[in-house]
């Protein structure tokens, strides 16, 4: 597929740049008369047939390409579960699609070890399916059978080989290139890749309102169209299963935990379009996609002047938004609350889920999860700062749990994250034994907050070896928020309940995270800072 | 990652659920608040949970809806503002809006139980001294039979008024203490599945 991609590309870019090159020729404008006026016309014609032709190209190049660099993520996915479940004497069955345990595994730990890997394969499973189809629309597009949308018509030599090659990853050159495009530019790659509108660096909310917002919007009732026909399809082919007198148990398992999947996907759609229409400070749309992953933001952050991004962690995914947002929005207010200067849509709060975060604890022991995600974590603060407008916001991310690992993962191990504060709550581990080891922008702050009767404290004994050492430890060098001790189990054991503490409005963790969002100092920290 | 590191997780790990699964059975997911932080006024202070004053009893009571958590928050607002200075308003045009429904705790499956919680300014007339309102709401909460009590951990001077029903009113004032003082109110947590139906919170709510 990276060859037909790369082979497409150069038939496309060639193509094209005749074209550019043929509208470009002097050599008539000065000729009068009939036969010039001929001349010119069939100068043009040729010019469209080539500019046909090689969009023509650059669009199977375009679902070539991305079918591609899908094929990588899954086989490299796939890769890291094979290794982690030889590691864990487990093996996979490429049969009946499941993960089982070899001759030398015990039967308890086979058990726990199914437990975490199982619903990883699944995921991977339906990757691959997604692939899938979109190798099939590749090469329906290459063969004709599949009909190519017209490209828009660009005299700008520039923006036309911009548009003629890949979208730029860099977020900054992605948001340079936005910006100069043309409202029906904009569609037309949206037509042409409905994730668009996740690419790092794409405003939020453009002055023609065609950024980010706008793109996920769209996308979003295709997605729940989409994925309802999913379960639809799976439930239907369970019912048949169902009904065979002989049925496999591994095949109906196998169906049941891909429907399991599906019908909890579409509960996100729904649950991150329930977010969107709540009433109070607008929602913005920032992220979407067909794996289960988005980001909403409570104002524009492109036009605030403190950005806070929230990355909550286990068992929260996007049937869990609205919940999340609620304590972004406890954030907002909390800000503003610090600073009577701040004007409403000064403060914007994004909570972002573009991660595969671990669905319970059994996961969230291990570092696999934030690493395999710490690009994107690192490339979506970078395309906040590329396409904010004036002067750089305050920004500050604020990680909850295993969401503070996946921000220790963005900030180290050659990733950056190009913020002024980082909040570590109820942290079990960020991946590097010392705040100082964090790459974050230069005279930044690291902080940490952790509840007395959090049961992350419990954990950390275990977590330690593989997640690092908890960031409220004070050899870590984080500086320390006050926090309530948060409720306890009885004979005052640390409970779940404490972990979820931190956003309550009489808890004082709130207080000095809204300082830190404000661009305040954190009122009450314990110890020295 | 070596075996040995992976066996220690593992069971580790399993411990760890089975008391996470153990316990979740004696948690009640609905009901106040625990103060915690708290200095009682006139008694001793403490750096943890309080325990409340002598005769003092709490009966929460659930809201059943979120318009009933709404209007009976809207009922406690009210009533402050009508011992203020005439003219006073509470704003939450700052906060666009100013109310929420935050989560009291992460659950694994279904919705998590939530409280109604609400956020505004009080605009002073001028002239009048933001700190001495904090004190004067504080003694005003405690006539009515609430547990009134000033936290560390907050700006000071605040007062957090805990209320028999399980409401809890707070007032603190800013930083500088010229600026209008907050006030921020919050029921008891309720269940996250009752729909999310009520009408227009004031944006600016007055005492009549």
């Amino acid at each position: 597929m990276r060859e037909v991609f790369h082979a497409a590309t150069a038939r496309g870019n060639a193509t094209v740049e005749a074209s550019r090159q043929l509208s470009s020729l002097s050599v008539f404008d000065s000729w009068e008369g009939a036969t010039a006026e001929a001349r010119k016309h069939t100068n043009a014609s040729i010019r469209q047939d080539l500019d046909a032709h090689g969009k023509e190209s650059l669009a199977v190049a375009q679902a070539a390409g991305k079918a591609a660099d899908d094929i990588e993520k899954v086989q490299s996915e796939l890769r890291t579960l094979q290794h982690d479940a030889s590691e864990l004497h487990m093996t996979i069955d490429p049969m009946s699609n499941k993960v089982v345990p070899t001759s030398n595994a015990l039967l308890t730990e086979a058990l726990i070890a199914e437990m975490q890997l199982q619903p990883r394969l699944d995921k991977i499973l339906a990757e691959a399916n997604a692939v899938d189809a979109e190798l099939a629309a590749a090469i329906n597009m290459a063969d004709g059978d599949t009909p190519i949308p017209e490209g828009p018509h660009e005299n700008r030599p520039e923006i036309q080989k911009a548009l003629s090659q890949p979208l730029p990853d860099d977020p900054k050159k992605f948001a340079d290139l936005w910006n100069q495009l043309t409202p029906e530019e904009k569609d037309w790659l949206y037509s042409q890749d409905h994730d668009v509108g996740n690419h790092d660096g794409m405003p939020w909310d453009p002055a023609d309102h065609l950024g980010k917002d706008h793109y996920n919007r769209l996308h979003l009732p295709e997605l729940v169209q989409q994925t309802q026909a999913d379960v639809d399809e799976k439930q239907r082919s369970l019912d048949d299963l169902m009904a065979q007198p002989n049925a496999d148990d591994g095949a109906i398992y196998a169906l049941q935990t891909q429907l399991a999947v599906q019908r909890n996907r579409l509960q996100g759609y729904q649950d991150v379009q329930a977010t969107l229409n709540k009433s109070g400070p607008h929602r913005y749309l920032g992220q979407l996609d067909e794996y289960g992953h988005g980001a909403i933001a409570i104002n524009n952050p492109d036009t605030a002047k403190r950005n806070a991004i929230l990355v909550p962690g286990t068992g929260q995914d996007l049937t869990t938004m609205d919940g999340a947002d609620n304590k972004s929005l406890a954030m907002y207010g909390a800000a503003l609350d610090a600073d009577h200067n701040l004007k409403p849509q000064d403060v914007s709060v994004t909570t972002w889920m573009g991660y595969d975060r671990p669905m319970d604890l059994a996961h969230a022991d291990f570092p696999d999860p934030a690493r395999a995600s710490a690009a994107n974590l690192d490339a979506f603060e970078a395309g906040q700062r590329a396409s904010h407008v004036g002067a750089p916001s305050i920004d500050t991310i604020v990680g909850h749990s295993y969401g503070s690992t996946m921000v220790g993962a963005a900030a180290s191990d050659g990733h950056q994250l190009d913020v002024d504060n980082v909040i570590a709550v109820g942290s079990p581990g960020m991946l590097v034994d010392h705040a100082s080891d964090l790459s974050i922008d230069p005279g930044g702050h690291v902080y940490a907050a952790r509840a007395e009767n959090d049961i992350i404290g419990a954990a950390g004994g275990t977590t330690q070896w593989t997640l690092g050492p908890e960031p409220d430890k004070q050899s870590f060098g984080a500086i320390h928020l006050q926090a309530d001790p948060g409720p306890s189990w009885p004979l005052g054991l640390p409970s779940i309940d404490a972990h979820s503490s931190y956003w309550s409005p009489e808890n004082p963790a709130l207080a000095n995270m809204g300082s830190i969002i404000a661009g305040k100092p954190p009122p009450f920290v314990v110890g020295q800072r | 990652m070596t075996r040995a590191v992976v066996m220690r997780s593992g069971i580790a790990t399993a411990l760890l659920t089975l008391v996470l699964v153990a316990g979740c059975g004696h948690q009640s997911p609905l009901g106040p608040h625990t103060p915690t932080g708290a200095t009682i006024l006139g008694g001793p202070d403490v750096t943890s949970a309080s325990p409340p004053p002598p005769g003092w009893t709490q009966r929460p009571v659930i809201p059943a809806s979120q318009q009933q958590a709404q209007d009976t928050i809207i009922g406690y607002l009210k009533k402050t503002l009508q011992v203020l200075p005439a003219g006073t308003t509470l704003d939450a045009t700052r906060y666009s809006g100013g109310t929420n429904t935050p989560p009291c705790k992460d659950v694994d499956t279904g919705k998590a139980p939530v409280s109604f919680a609400t956020i505004g300014e009080l605009n002073l007339p001028a002239g009048v001294d933001p700190v001495g309102i904090v004190t004067q709401l504080g003694e005003t909460w405690k006539r009515w039979g609430w547990y009134v009590v000033e936290r560390d951990g907050f700006r000071k001077p605040n007062r957090f008024g805990y209320a028999p029903d399980g409401y809890i009113l707070q007032i603190m004032a800013k930083d500088p203490v010229t600026d209008p003082p907050t006030l921020k109110a919050d029921s008891p947590c309720f269940s996250g599945d009752l729909p999310d139906i009520r009408g227009p919170f004031p944006i600016v709510l007055k005492a009549d």
